[in-house]
């Protein structure tokens, strides 16, 4: 869902970056407060691996493909503010060095997946969580948490696109919410095998 | 973590990369697609920067596109893997930190 340059017009990038800006100096701020030195490892290595699985597109439908974001598996090991700064890490890394994602757009790929799309999943993932018992409702949590940070990332994309003067919003909307509808199930799929494989060999490191 | 938590966690990355090097779709993603349907597809183009040496993924210079992706798929791990973790060293106020729980 990397929005490459072109797509955007100045005041949607430029807005959209500002945002990012503004939310991820938020999260650094609330990090800062409880930082725990063996979360430092951990930032690194959930970054990495997530880097590694978003190489990794597989075919969905009709000639399409998708890979995993990462937000809601990231945030349900780090917590939501680490979670983004380390999605934007990767966002930057592919931006700069893999040329994947507009340098202009950055801010706003920035703003869809490493923050609204990684909060609101994780928002989901953590009210669910209280309101479903045991393990069955913890997987639930995951998967519709997961779900939800790609459909909701793609349906703000479609926003950008539309108020950029793009593509009108009535064609794009449905477009982007029902195509990464599809891939959300991946991504939740994905996201639950792994955190139930962490959970399974590192149960200290999912709270 | 361990540091043989780590490594062990590294070399899953590394698998990651080769896997996604060897069988990754080339298909287009959800947003290439809806593009692709609605006709604005044309209008992406690469701002100001010369091409990168890791551009889509593929290390320049390599022929084989199997090695290509995986050293430029490993590239980025080491990237990422040691930004984030100078985020994290930074944010606890750059202190020295031992990798044992």
């Amino acid at each position: 869902m990397h929005i490459p340059d072109g797509f955007l017009n100045v005041s949607v990038s430029a807005a959209s970056g500002a945002l990012s800006l503004g939310s991820l100096a938020v999260a650094l701020r609330l990090i800062r407060k409880r930082f725990e030195d063996r979360t430092i490892p951990i930032m690194g290595v959930m970054a990495a691996f997530i880097f590694a699985a978003q190489m990794f597109n597989f075919p969905i439908a009709g000639g399409t493909s998708g890979h995993l974001l990462g937000g809601v598996l990231a945030a349900v090991v780090l917590g939501p503010f680490a979670a983004s700064i380390i999605m934007a890490c990767v966002l930057i890394v592919q931006c700069f060095l893999f040329q994947d994602g507009g340098l202009i757009a950055l801010g706003a790929n920035i703003l869809n997946m490493a923050i609204v799309g990684t909060w609101s999943g994780w928002f989901i993932y953590a009210t669910l969580k209280k309101l479903l018992p045991g393990s069955w409702g913890w997987s639930s949590a995951v998967f519709v948490g997961a779900w939800f940070s790609v459909v909701i990332a793609s349906a703000l994309a479609a926003l950008e696109l539309a108020t950029s003067g793009t593509i009108p919003l009535e064609r794009v909307f449905l477009a982007m919410v029902g195509i990464h509808a599809l891939i959300g199930l991946a991504e939740a799929m994905i996201t639950l095998m792994v955190l139930s494989f962490l959970k399974k060999v590192k149960p200290e490191l999912i709270a | 973590m361990k540091k043989k938590e780590i490594f062990t966690a590294l070399i899953i990355c590394a698998v990651v990369v080769a896997l996604a090097s060897a069988f990754a779709s080339s298909y287009p993603d959800g947003l290439e697609w809806v593009a692709g349907q609605l006709g604005f597809e044309s209008l992406a183009r690469e701002i100001g920067f010369i091409s990168t040496p890791l551009a889509d993924y593929e290390l320049a210079g390599v022929n084989s596109s199997f090695f290509a992706g995986l050293l430029a798929g490993l590239l980025g791990v080491g990237a990422v893997f040691g930004s984030s973790y100078l985020i994290g060293w930074w944010l606890k106020g750059g202190r020295a930190h031992k990798t044992v729980e």
